[in-house]
């Protein structure tokens, strides 16, 4: 479920911890205090102390960075199935290796067992359009962003476009026939 | 006081925002520690975190072992991190564990913005260390600061070496603050005062 490519994860050799089961790889959380190595000398800390006064001063977390992770609370959809990512051309090591720019069409495919979504994403500077095929589900389709969302309709052949998208997190939401509601997993474009 | 995590958590998949906000007070200053410890720019480093957090939503209610929250989120951003590394076509930059030869996309950070010539100097040494030194040292510097288990993951090491590390990256900072003619806290009466002469290093 955390992890997005179940045929192997390019973007990292270890897959994420998953805090729903029971995983013995990765320890729990130390309740001791931040140092839970006790060793390590005094004048060590003391300088790694100045040194997270300096970033607190040079390299603060922006303010916004922190509006949006409070908001994004408020984007949580309990009542709807998660589509996994399943395929990204811009992460998949081997389209990586065959792409000479980074402006070529990015295609990206999420799943449940009943709904299937395929995105062709086109970059127009800071803008994306997009085409896109969802199997599965008829009817209206949001395409949702942190900050609003729109909807487009599905044609007979379960296709939609998107024109002058903002770069940054989308997903996309759909109702299939059965009335359970779909949504992707948030996506980068 | 800290609020326990656990409790957090299962109060924020019960719908407490409350308690979510507590959570990313507790995790937000690791994970852009994290992020910006890849290097990444102002704005990658902003994705990659609310990205993170949009993931936790989305697995809020399914969560039936919190406590390793902190090692979740921290690989989580780690691969969206990698994640935008790769899109943007610099995955390479963090394979070389010694160069700093390209140019850092976090920068400006200013050191000239400090008015202590102290904390400029020693922002100036820290920036000559090899990457994976900075690496580490910028996530340990995460505000409040984070447990080594969770360390370990974002950085993918292990938690024994964490500690040795550490200790061979300040050690390195100190060389560089004396090669360049910078007094680590010269001024008398300062806890994190100069190195006595003989002490262990």
């Amino acid at each position: 479920m955390t992890d997005e490519r179940p045929g192997g994860d390019p973007v990292s050799d270890k897959p994420t911890p998953d805090i729903s089961t029971p995983d013995e790889r990765v320890p729990a959380e130390q309740s001791a205090g931040p140092f839970d190595v006790a060793d390590a000398a005094p004048e060590d800390d003391a300088l790694l102390a100045r040194l997270r006064g300096v970033s607190a001063e040079l390299d603060p977390v922006p303010e916004l960075v922190t509006i949006s992770a409070r908001a994004a609370f408020g984007m949580r959809d309990i009542d709807a199935e998660l589509a996994e990512l399943v395929r990204d051309s811009a992460t998949d090591p081997a389209a990586v290796a065959m792409r000479g720019t980074t402006d070529e069409i990015r295609i990206i495919s999420f799943s449940t067992e009943t709904v299937n979504f395929e995105i062709q994403v086109t970059p127009e500077g800071d803008q994306r359009s997009i085409l896109g095929l969802v199997t599965g589900a008829s009817g209206p389709i949001e395409v949702q962003t942190p900050s609003g969302h729109r909807t487009e309709e599905l044609d007979d052949l379960g296709r939609f476009w998107v024109s002058e998208l903002e770069a940054g997190l989308v997903r996309f939401k759909v109702t299939p026939e059965s009335g359970h509601p779909v949504t992707t997993t948030w996506v980068s474009l | 006081m800290v609020a326990d995590p656990t409790e957090l958590l299962v109060a924020a998949a019960g719908g407490d925002s409350a308690a979510w906000n507590a959570l990313v007070e507790q995790y937000n200053g690791l994970l852009w520690s994290i992020a910006r410890g890849f290097r990444l720019s102002n704005a990658d480093a902003a994705d990659a975190v609310q990205t993170t957090w949009l993931r936790l939503v989305e697995n809020l209610s399914r969560i039936q072992d919190p406590t390793r929250l902190a090692a979740w989120l921290a690989t989580t951003v780690r691969r969206e991190c990698l994640s935008v590394l790769r899109r943007s076509g610099r995955e390479h930059l963090m394979d070389d564990g010694d160069a700093m030869d390209v140019p850092d996309p976090a920068e400006p950070l200013d050191a000239q913005l400090l008015v202590d010539e102290r904390d400029a100097a020693l922002w100036r040494a820290l920036r000559q260390l090899p990457a994976r030194c900075q690496q580490l040292l910028r996530v340990l510097m995460a505000a409040p600061p984070p447990s080594y288990a969770a360390v370990a993951v974002a950085l993918d090491i292990p938690v024994g070496s964490i500690g040795p590390t550490r200790q061979r990256c300040l050690d390195r900072l100190r060389s560089g603050l004396e090669a360049s003619g910078d007094l680590l806290g010269a001024e008398s009466g300062r806890a994190d005062g100069p190195i006595p002469p003989g002490a262990p290093s």
